[in-house]
């Protein structure tokens, strides 16, 4: 307590004492030895209340003890008339006011030592605490005020406060004042300026010091340095923000318990709100699927202190989220450890990566099934660019490992040495003209197997960078299936034509008959002129001659039927269509004449040939001819005319055509005649003119009916020819 | 009678056919005419001698068999031989039927057919012989009076004078007289040689 009286008396400036005893000389003095009449001890009182400022209660007794002593004296020692009434009423008046002076200044003195005492405690504590009184004036200023704002106590007292700190008042004062005033308190926070110029915000908290009356004298303002808290609240604010910008939940919680922080991210991931959230078990509130039982997995984060992975979490309102997990184990400054939890949800990426390995697996089981490769080429491909990609099922057909690289001797190696310079020539052109292209060709696999491939390919063009898409599909089976359909089709117009032909039987047997007849009866008829008995060599070599000819017509038959029966595998050859329609008619003759039809030809003279098989088109018309007759066998009450003609086109299509003068299709089965198995005839298998379509339409032509004028029916095909650009 | 020179008609539309038959059939001193379908034929005239028909199954137009039905519906009853491409069993008992002499299938043996054609031409002359003689009995009976008319019929039924006597209401007398006279100029010695003729004439649709 001594010290601390001692410490606030150093504390005061030095000179004031100094003054204080100059003054109380020099007022003794004029008092003791000038024989001014006035009274001069009262200029004591200036003493007294410097002294008041300078000395404690005690002090300023003894000033007020000593002044009075220095007035008696002076009294006694003063020359001239003191003894006057005059002179004593004086002194008592001036000791009076001395007095007096000494009550009110060691009253309000030991007010303030009051005051002054509670104050010192303050500089114990390290906040800063300074008085000012009610006009701002700093009349108290800590160590602490001292450490945070650089100035002295001596340099802060007596400034006025709000100028010395740059003061900055989240209120305007004069409110802040009036609550002041109003409570007697105040709780704000202010920024001040230190010494340097540095800002620091604080934490100040102001109480009013009233005197007994409870006037206000005063005002005790204690700033906490706020700056570092405050701009780690501010750090952790914007940290706060940061966090809840992102996407990513991120939970605190205690470890292991309750959920202390629970971000935006988290709120939008999982629909809980922080509030929600607080308190809770992260795992219980999120429904966590751990990899592995949940205390196991604790114990993981323990040891580990961290721990990444995959968990599965249900939102609020039940959707199930697979969410990409850190895990990390801190220990807060109080010891208490806590789990930094960061979840980034992953669900659609996940769904995207399985969407995606899907569809890759879909079309690698795509290009397995269909035998179908994709490959990409870019010719002038950057370093970082593969120059050349190509699929699985690319790999499979031509028989090669996966894992062996894309090499240009690998895409020209297996070609069949016949495509090889084909394909060459193709891939030069495409690279030069960036163009895509379309192409089949063959493979000639190392166990001797020949693959078709057929290969698309488009040509992106792209600022410079040429790239080639392309897909090769290993048609091989389609080719033989082809093939062999080919081969099924033609055996089945064999089978047909036979089947036609045997509705000629008859008719061919009595063609062939006659004159076989004539060749029997005629070597009769030789061998009896032969006789010796009736000689007659002229009648011999009648017979003879008629021998030969009929001989030669029988031939002549057996040609034409065996043309028609025999070959199964077309021959394409060029084919004189008019010729074609002579020799089908010579085959029907005996059958039209059977039938009585007449039979007009109109055929167009110099036709350009058709490409095809002669004996699969004559199978046609021979056809078209015998159903005429057929249709025609029902009537006699009018002449039974067949017309078959040959025309050109303006297309440069050749067209022939069989007309009947028969009753006509039922327009409801004009088109039902060209479909398998149907038939108008009792003994038809219905599969003719089925035939005949599939033949024309093989060869690039057309066939169909219309109702002929006025009564009958019009087949009709057309055949391309070199001029049309078919054949 | 036996000196007409026979005719043989060949109907076929195939010329081999015809030239060949007719070389053979001269072979064995036939006069043939050849005819490529049977309106040809029927547009040309008649011969009246014996002979045959050689004839096709298969004619363009009408079959064979219509052409034979047709030639009988006309009456002319000229036997047909039927060439044949093929045999075919009810087409041959319909030709027979109809009264076809020959079926023979192509290539025929030359033997086969000239046989044939003797054989028909024999057969033609024969039913042209029988067809005079019943053209002969026919005016025969057209020559009697009412009442020989009416005494045959009864004498044929097996009627004794005396029964037919009865019956017409004449004396017995009268009804031998009739019957020496009816005899008489249907040509025949016995009443056995009567009934033989009535039959036929009955068979040939004729009333008696």
């Amino acid at each position: 307590m001594s010290n601390q009286t001692l410490y606030s008396l150093l504390a005061t400036p030095t000179a004031l004492p100094i003054a204080t005893i100059a003054l109380v000389i020099g007022v003794f003095i004029l008092d003791t030895f000038t024989d001014v009449e006035v009274a001069v001890g009262v200029l004591y009182l200036p003493v007294m209340l410097v002294a008041a400022r300078v000395f404690k209660r005690r002090g300023i007794v003894l000033v007020a003890l000593g002044c009075a002593a220095l007035t008696l004296l002076g009294h006694v020692l003063s020359p001239g008339n003191s003894w006057s009434t005059t002179a004593i009423l004086d002194r008592l008046l001036g000791l009076a006011a001395l007095g007096f002076t000494t009550y009110l200044v060691a009253k309000n003195r030991s007010a303030e030592e009051a005051l002054a005492e509670r104050v010192q405690l303050l500089d114990l504590t390290h906040d800063s605490v300074f008085v000012r009184d009610a006009k701002d004036i700093i009349t108290y200023w800590n160590r602490g005020a001292q450490e945070l704002y650089g100035w002295t106590q001596v340099e802060a007292l007596g400034k006025v406060t709000h100028n010395l700190l740059h003061t900055i008042f989240p209120e305007p004062l004069e409110q802040i004042n009036a609550t002041l005033l109003r409570t007697g308190r105040w709780d704000g926070e202010l920024v001040h300026s230190q010494r340097d110029g540095t800002r620091v915000v604080v934490a100040s908290r102001w109480s009013v010091q009233r005197d007994q009356q409870g006037r206000p004298i005063g005002t005790l303002e204690t700033n906490n340095d706020i700056t570092e808290r405050k701009r780690a609240e501010e750090y952790l604010q914007r940290q706060a923000t940061l966090l809840d910008q992102t996407h990513d939940a991120i939970i605190v919680w205690k470890f292991p318990g309750a959920i202390i922080y629970w971000n935006r991210g988290a709120e939008r991931l999982y629909g809980y709100t922080a509030e929600e959230a607080a308190g809770r078990s992260s795992h219980e509130l999120l429904r966590t699927e751990h990899p592995m039982p949940a205390e196991l997995f604790e114990a993981t984060v323990e040891r580990d202190e961290t721990w990444l992975g995959e968990l599965r979490h249900t939102t609020r309102d039940g959707r199930k989220l697979v969410v990409d997990s850190r895990h990390v184990l801190v220990r807060a400054p109080d010891g208490q450890r806590l789990v930094i939890e960061t979840n980034r949800d992953v669900t659609e990426r996940r769904r995207a990566e399985e969407a995606l390995r899907r569809s890759e697996a879909h079309l690698a089981q795509a290009q397995a099934l269909s035998k179908t490769g994709s490959f990409s080429w870019v010719p002038n491909a950057g370093p970082t660019e593969e120059q050349l990609y190509v699929s699985d099922e690319w790999f499979r057909i031509r028989g090669y490992d996966r894992r062996i690289p894309v090499t240009p001797k690998v895409i020209f190696e297996r070609l069949h040495p016949d495509d090889r310079e084909r394909v060459q020539e193709i891939f030069n052109r495409t690279l030069a003209e960036g163009r895509g292209f379309d192409i089949e060709f063959r493979l000639a696999l190392p166990d001797g197997s020949v693959k078709y491939l057929h290969s698309i390919a488009r040509a992106l063009t792209d600022a410079n960078r040429l790239e080639i898409i392309g897909a090769v599909m290993d048609i091989t089976a389609t080719k033989r299936a082809m093939e062999q359909l080919q081969h099924a089709q033609a055996e089945l117009a064999r089978i047909t034509r036979l089947t036609t032909m045997g509705q000629l039987a008859a008719s061919i047997a009595h063609e062939i008959n006659q004159p076989l007849t004539g060749v029997v009866t005629n070597a009769h008829t030789a061998l009896h002129w032969l006789d010796a008995e009736h000689l007659d060599l002229d009648k011999t070599r009648t017979a003879a001659e008629r021998i030969v000819r009929d001989g030669q017509r029988a031939s002549d038959v057996i040609g034409r039927i065996r043309g028609m029966m025999t070959k199964s595998t077309p021959q394409v050859a060029k084919v004189d269509i008019n010729g074609a329609i002579d020799e089908v008619l010579a085959l029907t003759e005996t059958e039209l004449r059977m039938h009585s039809v007449v039979v007009f030809t109109e055929l167009a003279r110099a036709l350009a040939p058709v490409s095809g098989d002669r004996v699969q088109l004559q199978q046609v018309i021979l056809n078209l001819v015998l159903n005429a007759i057929d249709a025609m066998a029902s009537f006699s009450d009018r002449p039974r005319v067949l017309r078959i003609g040959s025309q050109l086109q303006t297309d440069g299509e050749v067209l022939v055509s069989v007309r009947d003068s028969g009753p006509g299709l039922d327009p409801g089965t004009a088109e039902k005649v060209f479909s398998p198995f149907f038939t108008t005839k009792e003994k038809g298998i219905g599969i003719g003119l089925s035939i005949c379509r599939s033949i024309v339409e093989a060869h690039g032509g057309r066939l169909w009916t219309e109702p002929g004028a006025p009564h009958g029916a019009i087949f009709q095909f057309t055949m391309p020819t070199e001029a049309s650009g078919g054949a | 009678m036996t000196d007409e020179q026979p005719v043989v008609v060949v109907i076929d539309d195939d010329l081999s056919v015809r030239e060949a038959i007719q070389g053979l059939l001269e072979t064995a001193d036939l006069r043939v005419e050849l005819f490529a379908s049977p309106q040809d034929y029927l547009k040309s005239k008649r011969w009246d001698v014996p002979g045959c028909i050689i004839l096709d199954v298969r004619l363009p137009g009408s079959s064979g068999l219509d052409f034979q039905r047709e030639l009988v519906g006309t009456g002319n009853h000229t036997p047909i031989i039927f060439l044949t491409g093929y045999a075919d069993t009810p087409m041959t008992v319909q030709a027979m039927k109809a009264g076809a002499v020959e079926f023979l299938t192509k290539p025929y043996r030359d033997q086969a057919l000239i046989e044939a054609v003797l054989g028909a031409i024999e057969k033609d002359r024969a039913r042209r012989g029988s067809k005079r003689a019943l053209a002969d009995l026919r005016q025969r009976l057209d020559s009697l009076t009412e009442r020989e008319r009416q005494v045959m019929a009864l004498t044929v039924a097996g009627q004794q004078n005396k029964q037919i006597a009865g019956t017409i209401g004449i004396r017995d007398v009268t009804v031998r007289v009739h019957r020496r006279q009816l005899m008489r100029k249907m040509g025949v010695k016995s009443v056995a040689e009567l009934v033989r003729i009535a039959d036929l004439l009955r068979s040939e649709g004729i009333d008696v």
